[in-house]
Parts: structure tokens; C-alpha cells; sequence
């Protein structure tokens, strides 16, 4: 497969606490940042995909979110659903260019339904990705997905729970270099641990954040324009079950391997090429099972991958450069694309004091729901 | 209950869902068996997952099963909140599935990976849920 580009980028940032711009004003402010990125006319564009929101999935379909902003004749494509990986948004328009439908395809996401639905709201609605009719009856809430993968783990592999405070710290420190961090003050091991106990055993501390909203913009071309596109080298996505009762164990999910091992072959690299990885991290049990699947390490060994100090800015694989959903922010749906927008930014080599040095490939995953559908991105800087 | 096996051929293109919970209702827990494979599966389903066969029947199964995970929810969210600290787990049946249950009139403490439990039911709301206590118990 040809190679093709992320030529532009754009993040909304909307801050702590703080209400989300209405749905459309995301998307009109992503997709101009993001053209005006790509060094771009917005005629320029021909094709549009649109991620949706979790709560919005048809406030506008592809063709009108076009209509609405000028653009056309023009590919318009959705990814419609929630438990969706996310990242597939960029696969989509890999290949819609790769079909010869479009050369730049305009590729967007924005969410505010916990400005619209309020925190309580936004919950709930989280929730409904727990199937209706044999799971939520049981009131799991969404941390307790991850909990209940953690308890196997540590039952299976001896994992402690300071190594998943561990994780939580490393990631706190990378977010803390973010200047559009949602979190504050630096987090210890202990602390983590003397947190508050949502879903034993996990405290607060070791889930994802819960934000108001935001966006995200990229502009993906058979060419690269402007000066500063990095090309997408690999992707490959794979989905092994939805509900938790369907997965084979919740220690080990073979299927993260098939899509992991797509987006590297593609690439024609190896894991040790990569300078970097993006990790979704709803609860830090699920990088550490990630790092394992994917093949960083051995299965069992993630707790003390991560506890080595592998994982951190200066390691040699380090880990959610910006924050994550765990102290970046997690805005919705598009909580994966804002690590896109991380590995490009890390790519182009402007991350600021959060740059990993001579960063040449980054691999990104999105999750659908709790681990149940993946994608992967191997991202590479242009020569 | 019994643990007699009791079959009752049912239409595939009924409401599986509808027929689980109705029986789950008068205390009587079935799960679908399948004809042709001879697999069972949880949950229930218009086709057998194992073999697509569309031979399926219910039947009552051990009650029995294994605590393969477990959490212990302490902050519940809308109708949840008056019951923490209450435990989700994953339990194994004996028959070989899996499902999401609830278990009860146990110091959540007590509870572990590898438990021995037996059905039971709980009246919560407007319906009765399949949940699992200690065995023996």
C-alpha cells in the first residue's frame, strides 16, 4: 500500500471544568486549524470523514457537515458507532486516498456531551457501552471493566498495585510538561494507592480524567503539503469481542496482537524501530496489558516493564508523551485522536519539553470500549 | 431449584432475551445448549456462536460456577449509589460460559478469584436477577 500523509493537524483545547464551544464550532474550528496547518486552500479538499461524537453520532451526517462547510465535490464517510477504536478515522481516509476517491482527505472529531449532559450525565451515558440486557443490570460502572481485568492480572501474573500506581505517577509527570494539561501536581506512588477506591482495586487516581470536550482536525494527503507531514507507514485494526462475558480471559486478549502486528508489517519495521507509542489508557492496566500484547515485553512482565522506568520521557519507549486520558484530558470519542495529534506534534519535533528525542516513528493505538476492538497507527517522520 | 435437565424446544425466532428474563422472573435460570455441537452459551442467542447451528434448546444448568474476576464498586452511579459496596464478577459456569453477575450476602472482603458459587435470585426494581453467593451456604 502506498504511504500517505498526515499533511495537517489542529486541537481544540477548552480547559478544565470549563464549558465546550456547541458541536459545529468544534468541527468549523478543526477543520480550518487543520487545513491552515497542511499549508492548504480549503478547496483544496475532497474528501471528509467524520468520527462521531459518542452521544451525536448522526447530529449531522458526512454530507452535510461538507455542506456546512463549503466543501465539495467531494468522498463524505462517517464512523458512526461508539466501541470503535477511533484511530480508524485515519485508516478510512488512508483508504479512501489509496481507492483514488479523494488526495486530501479532511478528517475530523469533536465531542461535548459532558458540557451538554453534565458530569452525572456524561456517566451514565459512558455506561451505556455495558450491554443493556446482560451487563448493566449488574451496575458495572466503567472503571470497573478495567478492574476487573486488573484483579485477574494480578491474581495471574503476580502484577502489584504499585506497579499500577507506577504508571499512573509516569504518565502525571509527561502531562504535567503538557501545557494544555486538565490536571495539576505531581502524583506519587502512595498517593495513587491513598486515593479514593472507585471499583476495587482501582482508585482514582489510575482511571481516565473525564473532560468537558474538544476537537480534533487532520488533513490526510496522497502527497505532503506544507512542510511538516509526517506519513502514516502502517495501520491495522482488529476486534475480538464487545461484551466483557465474551472475552476469552481478561488477562489476555490474543486479538491486540493481530492488529498491532498489521500496522508494523505494513510499516516494514520492528518494535524496536519505534521511538515511541500512544497508548489509550482509560486505566493504567490497560497499557501495561497493551505494552505485553503487543510484544514490548513478555506476558505478565508489564508491571515490571513499567516499573523500570522503560516507559518514561528518557526511557526507551516512552509512553503517552502527552498525558493521556489519565492527565491530558478525555474528551470523548476522541480521546485517541489527541494522541494522534501527540505523535504528529512529536514527529514534526515540536513537542517542547516534552520532545523525545530524535523521534523518527511512534505507534498509536485506539481502543473501542475495554481493550474489545483496537486500532493501530505506525506513524513515521518524512525524510 | 432443580437440577434436573428439563428441555423445552423453543422457536429461534423468538425473543431470547425476553424468554431469559421471564423465566429468570419466576426463579428458573436456563441457558441454551446446542444440538448439534453440543456446546453451551451464555448469552442467549438466534444462532449457536460456536457452530452457526440454529438447533438450540434450553435447558437448566448446575447453578454452579467459579469466580474468575471480581471487583468490589464503592462509588454507584443512579439507582447503584444505595447499594455500595456491592460486587460485579465474571463468574464461570459449570457448563463452560461466562456472564456478568452480582454476588451476594457476602462481606465483599470474602471474595476471591477462584470462589465457589451457586445461583440464587435477587429482586431489584421490576426485576429478578440471576446472582451467585458462596456455595454451601
Amino acid at each position: 500500500m502506498n504511504p500517505v500523509y498526515i499533511s495537517g493537524v489542529s486541537q481544540r483545547i477548552v480547559g478544565r471544568g470549563k464549558p465546550a464551544p456547541p458541536y459545529l464550532k468544534l468541527l468549523a474550528d478543526a477543520a480550518a486549524d487543520a487545513v491552515t496547518d497542511a499549508g492548504l486552500e480549503p478547496h483544496a479538499i475532497d474528501g471528509l470523514v467524520l468520527s462521531s461524537s459518542i452521544p451525536q453520532p448522526f447530529a449531522c451526517n458526512p454530507a452535510e457537515l461538507a455542506e456546512y462547510l463549503g466543501i465539495g465535490p467531494a468522498y463524505a464517510a462517517m464512523a458512526p458507532y461508539g466501541g470503535r477504536p477511533a484511530t480508524d478515522v485515519i485508516g478510512m481516509a488512508r483508504s479512501a486516498v489509496n481507492a483514488g476517491l479523494a488526495s486530501n482527505v479532511l478528517v475530523l472529531s469533536a465531542d461535548n456531551f459532558a458540557t451538554t449532559l453534565g458530569l452525572e450525565g456524561a456517566i451514565e451515558l459512558y455506561m451505556k457501552s455495558f450491554d443493556q440486557t446482560y451487563e448493566r443490570p449488574f451496575g458495572p460502572l466503567i472503571p470497573t471493566a478495567f478492574a476487573l481485568m486488573a484483579a485477574r492480572h494480578i491474581h495471574d501474573y503476580g502484577t502489584t498495585l504499585e506497579q499500577l500506581a507506577s504508571l499512573a505517577v509516569t504518565i502525571r509527570r509527561h502531562g504535567l510538561l503538557n501545557p494544555d494539561t486538565e490536571v495539576s501536581g505531581e502524583l506519587t506512588v502512595r498517593s495513587v494507592l491513598d486515593d479514593v477506591v472507585i471499583s476495587s482495586p482501582l482508585t482514582r487516581s489510575m482511571v481516565a480524567l473525564i473532560s468537558t470536550g474538544g476537537a480534533q482536525g487532520f488533513v490526510v494527503t496522497r502527497r505532503p503539503t506544507g512542510n511538516r507531514a509526517v506519513a502514516v507507514r502502517g495501520y491495522g485494526e482488529s476486534c475480538g469481542f464487545m461484551s466483557l462475558t465474551q472475552a476469552p480471559s481478561l488477562a489476555r486478549f490474543a486479538h491486540i496482537r493481530v492488529a498491532a502486528d498489521q500496522a508494523v508489517t505494513q510499516a516494514g519495521i520492528t518494535l524496536d524501530d519505534l521511538d515511541f507509542v500512544e497508548l489509550y489508557d482509560p486505566a493504567t492496566i490497560v497499557p501495561l496489558i497493551l505494552l505485553e500484547e503487543i510484544g514490548f515485553c513478555e506476558k505478565g512482565e508489564g508491571g515490571a516493564f513499567v516499573e523500570s522506568g522503560a516507559v518514561d520521557l528518557g526511557g526507551r519507549l516512552p509512553v503517552n508523551t502527552h498525558g493521556g486520558t489519565l492527565a491530558f484530558r478525555h474528551p470523548g470519542m476522541g480521546a485517541a485522536l489527541d494522541s494522534v495529534v501527540e505523535a504528529v506534534v512529536q514527529l514534526r519535533g515540536e513537542a517542547g519539553a516534552r520532545q523525545v528525542q530524535d523521534a523518527e516513528l511512534g505507534l498509536v493505538h485506539g481502543q473501542g470500549s475495554w481493550l474489545a476492538n483496537n486500532g493501530f497507527l505506525v506513524l513515521g517522520r518524512v525524510r | 431449584m432443580t437440577t434436573t435437565p428439563v428441555e423445552v424446544d423453543v422457536d429461534p425466532l423468538e425473543d431470547p432475551a425476553a424468554f431469559f428474563w421471564r423465566e429468570c422472573g419466576r426463579s428458573a435460570f436456563w441457558l441454551q445448549h446446542c444440538g448439534d455441537c453440543e456446546k453451551w452459551q451464555y448469552y442467549p442467542r438466534h444462532l449457536c456462536s460456536h457452530c452457526w447451528s440454529r438447533k438450540l434448546t434450553w435447558r437448566r444448568p448446575s447453578g454452579l460456577a467459579v469466580v474468575e474476576t471480581f471487583s468490589v464498586v464503592h462509588r454507584g452511579s443512579g439507582a447503584f449509589a444505595d447499594l455500595t459496596p456491592y460486587t460485579v464478577a465474571l463468574v464461570r459456569l459449570a457448563e463452560g460460559p461466562t456472564m456478568m453477575t452480582n454476588i451476594v450476602d457476602v462481606d465483599p472482603d470474602r471474595v476471591e478469584i477462584g470462589l465457589e458459587v451457586q445461583l440464587d435470585f435477587a429482586r431489584r426494581g421490576d426485576r429478578v436477577l440471576p446472582v451467585f453467593r458462596v456455595r454451601g451456604r
